[in-house]
């Protein structure tokens, strides 16, 4: 395929007078036509593998995209689903019920899951107070989820969890995210509604899964005018 | 005529370029170019000698010493006020394009130093004919180069090509020439540079050769060194390296005090053509490219005694100096030849005198063996030299201590005299500029290519607390301060207000423009990278401001300098 200078400069990542001054002097294969000059790619990649340059590939952005995309909480509250009427009386029964009770992606082996939720509490208790926990793995899974999710599962009898403020813990949000930086803008916008009393008053009511996900979508609407 | 062919080959050759590979391309036009710089060389030679033997009947008469003023004088006249080119031997001018200015060369200079150089040495100016050979064959090269549409580094290649050529065609020495343009002219050993150089040589050679015979510059004679030459050479070696830095140095005073003496060109020359003419007076040998003196060493015919010859290796140091250092037109290259076969004779001599019974060779391979010397020293290229003698005499039994001559006197010459005699004047400048150097890298890259435009700038009447936003969505370390004309102010730094955007007191009683740092440092677009990289070296600082005309383009940064310095040395080996 040809290549305009434009285009070979984005791949390079370099200014098109750097690789104008490089064709004045020779220094990158180019062929001259009527109307200026062009590359072929594949010429021009043979060339930069032998150079040890990296050519900056479109796949990476599409990746880049699509992982932007899903910093939606709503979406993600809508994938990861809700689970009612757990019960148990230790943390790891209430998790492990919820890791085998939660809609995951088929490729999620949640044998491992478990474990990596066993051994982030073991780091320190993921109970952030007023009666929530919100229980992930220490990194993203390896073969984690493309789009993140987050399971809430409410507990019919609140369950001691070593949380910050003592109180027992009677609703849980389990997140799964592909990357540590969804991870951060997942858990971001949470605990700001989180701070909210209301939302945790709502909670404590135990909402339908349709109204759980309407109230998210509000909140996440408001908070989206409030601060662009 | 010339101009119409010259631009009919260039045609078929663009229209051959995109369809052959590029290596074969610049071996056909090495091949044309080694021609023509074959043919210069001839032309040069054929002329000078109908010049030399037409004004011989007025040797003679005593006014004879002010035809080499009459000469030197004209060709000063002739470079500086017809053709408006600078004096100058030609070397290191091929030298400085091929490094500066991407190897390109005015079409005039392919005959301007043949003409004037015929004019310094046929009247008796003592210098040599090969550099203005060379800036001859290297113009043609570099025009055909450009009427071929060829890029710079295949120009630059092809400019040696034409240097080359046009010492194989002097010389009959094809090796010697294409040594001599890849040791001096490019300064870089590649084979992509090689190939083309060896066929622009033998093709320069083979022109020669067919035009004026196979015995150019000196004939063939059997040499045999024995044990006791090669330990007497190590001597020599020393007396040549040291000669030659001696005559290095004499060349660059005898410019700079006659400059300070006379300020006219034509004048200067004149002067300094009857200075040598008077010298001429008395020692004849000193006059002209001397390439008769080379002869008669080596033929072991040149009889004059010891203190004689002494005398008159001295002479040809001095006259050389003058006639080149107060602008007459040509090269060293052919006096050092003379300069080395007389200190050799010398040294033979000498040492004879002091040590009757050494078993000492002929007197004419001390000679061979006292040009190498010279020559490597002076050009600091020993391969040079010692390819050049062993071609020029077809001696190569002699090889072994020409090896260690020359070696040795290239060696103490550059230790003395670290950069060598065609290099000095550039290195003075600033603009020697070799290959695959640091320098030569840096040189490369300039601050608009390497400028990031896309920085967020700040107003100095922002408040402190307004930082907070552009820090969070950008990712600078370093914000350009304007005031409110647009005119920059100064430099924050993201390391400096650290500590205080940590204190909601502090967000709206600070104003940036009490905050900001380094209103001084900044670069303008034009700045050469070196003295970037100098400056953000002494401030201690990774990133400054370009700014031209008091506004603000963008930020120059050490991270982006490795990133395209580590590029630019990647797609160096093309």
């Amino acid at each position: 395929m040809d290549l305009t200078i434009h285009e070979v400069s984005r791949l390079l990542r370099l200014p098109v007078n750097t690789l104008e001054r490089w064709v004045r002097q020779g220094k990158i294969p180019v062929y001259k036509s009527r109307d200026g000059y062009f590359f072929i790619e594949r010429e021009l990649r043979r060339w930069a593998q032998a150079r040890g340059l990296v050519l900056s590939s479109s796949e990476t952005h599409t990746s880049h995209h699509k992982e932007s995309l899903g910093d939606s909480l709503t979406a993600a509250f809508k994938k990861g689903g809700v689970v009612y009427q757990v019960e148990d009386d230790t943390v790891s029964g209430v998790l492990r019920t919820l890791v085998d009770a939660a809609p995951l992606d088929d490729f999620i082996n949640r044998d491992e899951l478990f474990q990596k939720l066993i051994e982030r509490e073991d780091l320190s208790s993921t109970g952030i107070g007023k009666g929530v926990a919100i229980p992930h793995p220490r990194s993203p899974l390896d073969n984690g989820p493309v789009e993140p999710g987050v399971t809430t599962c409410f507990l019919d009898t609140p369950v001691e969890y070593g949380g910050i403020d003592g109180v027992t813990v009677f609703v849980l949000f389990l997140i799964l995210t592909p990357s540590t930086r969804v991870h951060l803008s997942i858990l971001g916008k949470l605990s700001h509604f989180l701070r909210d009393p209301s939302f945790i008053e709502f909670l404590g009511k135990r909402p339908a899964a349709d109204e759980l996900l309407a109230r998210v979508e509000a909140m996440e609407l408001e908070s989206e005018q409030t601060h662009p | 005529m010339f101009v119409k062919y010259i631009n009919r080959i260039s045609q078929f050759l663009r229209q051959l370029k995109w369809r052959i590979d590029e290596r074969l391309l610049l071996i056909v036009i090495a091949s044309v170019v080694g021609s023509f710089g074959g043919l210069a060389g001839v032309i040069l030679n054929r002329t000078l000698t109908l010049v030399t033997h037409a004004l011989h009947p007025m040797r003679a008469h005593w006014g004879s010493f002010l035809l080499p003023a009459l000469g030197a004088g004209m060709s000063a006249l002739f470079l500086g006020y017809i053709l408006r080119e600078g004096a100058g031997h030609g070397v290191p001018e091929v030298i400085y394009s091929v490094t500066k200015r991407s190897g390109l060369l005015r079409f005039r200079s392919s005959f301007s130093r043949l003409i004037s150089s015929t004019l310094t040495i046929a009247s008796g100016g003592s210098a040599g004919p090969e550099a203005p050979v060379v800036m001859s064959g290297a113009s043609i090269g570099s025009n055909i180069a450009k009427k071929a549409g060829l890029n710079d580094r295949q120009r630059i290649v092809i400019v040696g090509c034409g240097a080359a050529s046009a010492i194989a065609s002097i010389f009959n020495a094809p090796i010697a020439g294409m040594i001599f343009g890849v040791e001096v002219i490019l300064g870089e050993w590649a084979t992509v540079n090689l190939v083309p150089m060896a066929i622009a040589s033998v093709m320069g050679a083979e022109v020669s050769r067919l035009l004026a015979g196979n015995q150019i510059a000196f004939e063939h004679q059997p040499f045999a060194a024995g044990l006791t030459d090669i330990v007497a050479c190590v001597g020599l070696g020393i007396l040549a390296g040291l000669g030659s830095v001696v005559f290095t140095r004499l060349l660059n005073g005898v410019a700079k005090k006659s400059k300070a003496l006379v300020s006219s060109d034509v004048t200067r020359a004149a002067v300094g053509g009857a200075c040598v003419g008077l010298m001429g007076l008395y020692l004849p040998y000193v006059l002209g490219e001397g390439y008769d003196v080379v002869r008669t060493v080596m033929e072991n015919n040149f009889h004059s005694g010891l203190l004689l010859v002494l005398i008159a290796t001295v002479a040809k140091t001095v006259a050389t100096s003058i006639t080149i250092g107060s602008g007459g037109s040509g090269g060293i290259f052919a006096p050092c030849l003379v300069i080395g076969s007389l200190g050799g004779l010398t040294y033979h001599r000498a040492l004879s005198t002091l040590w009757p019974s050494l078993p000492l060779g002929q007197e004419g391979l001390f000679a061979l063996l006292g040009m190498s010397a010279v020559l490597s020293g002076v050009l600091q290229a020993p391969l040079t030299g010692i390819f050049l003698i062993v071609e020029v005499t077809g001696s190569y039994d002699v090889v072994l201590p020409l090896i260690l001559v020359s070696a040795i006197s290239a060696i103490l010459a550059h230790y003395l005299e670290p950069i060598s005699f065609y290099h000095k004047g550039l290195a003075a400048r600033g603009q020697l500029l070799r290959p695959r150097t640091d320098d030569s890298l840096l040189a490369d890259l300039s601050v608009l290519e390497l400028i990031e435009r896309d920085t967020v700038t700040v107003r100095e009447s922002m408040c402190l607390g307004d930082m907070i936003p552009l820090i969070k969505n950008t990712t600078q370390h370093h914000f350009p301060v304007e005031d409110s004309k647009g005119e920059y102010r100064g430099l924050i730094r993201l390391d400096d207000i650290r500590p205080h955007l940590f204190n909601p007191g502090l967000h709206s009683a600070v104003i940036l423009g009490e905050l900001m740092h380094l209103e001084k440092v900044q670069i303008s677009p034009f700045d050469d990278l070196k003295a970037v990289l100098a400056k953000m070296e002494e401030m201690q600082i990774s990133v400054l401001p370009v700014i031209h005309r008091n506004r603000i383009l963008g930020m120059i940064t050490k991270e982006a300098i490795l990133d395209r310095y580590r590029k630019e040395l990647a797609v160096l080996s093309c």
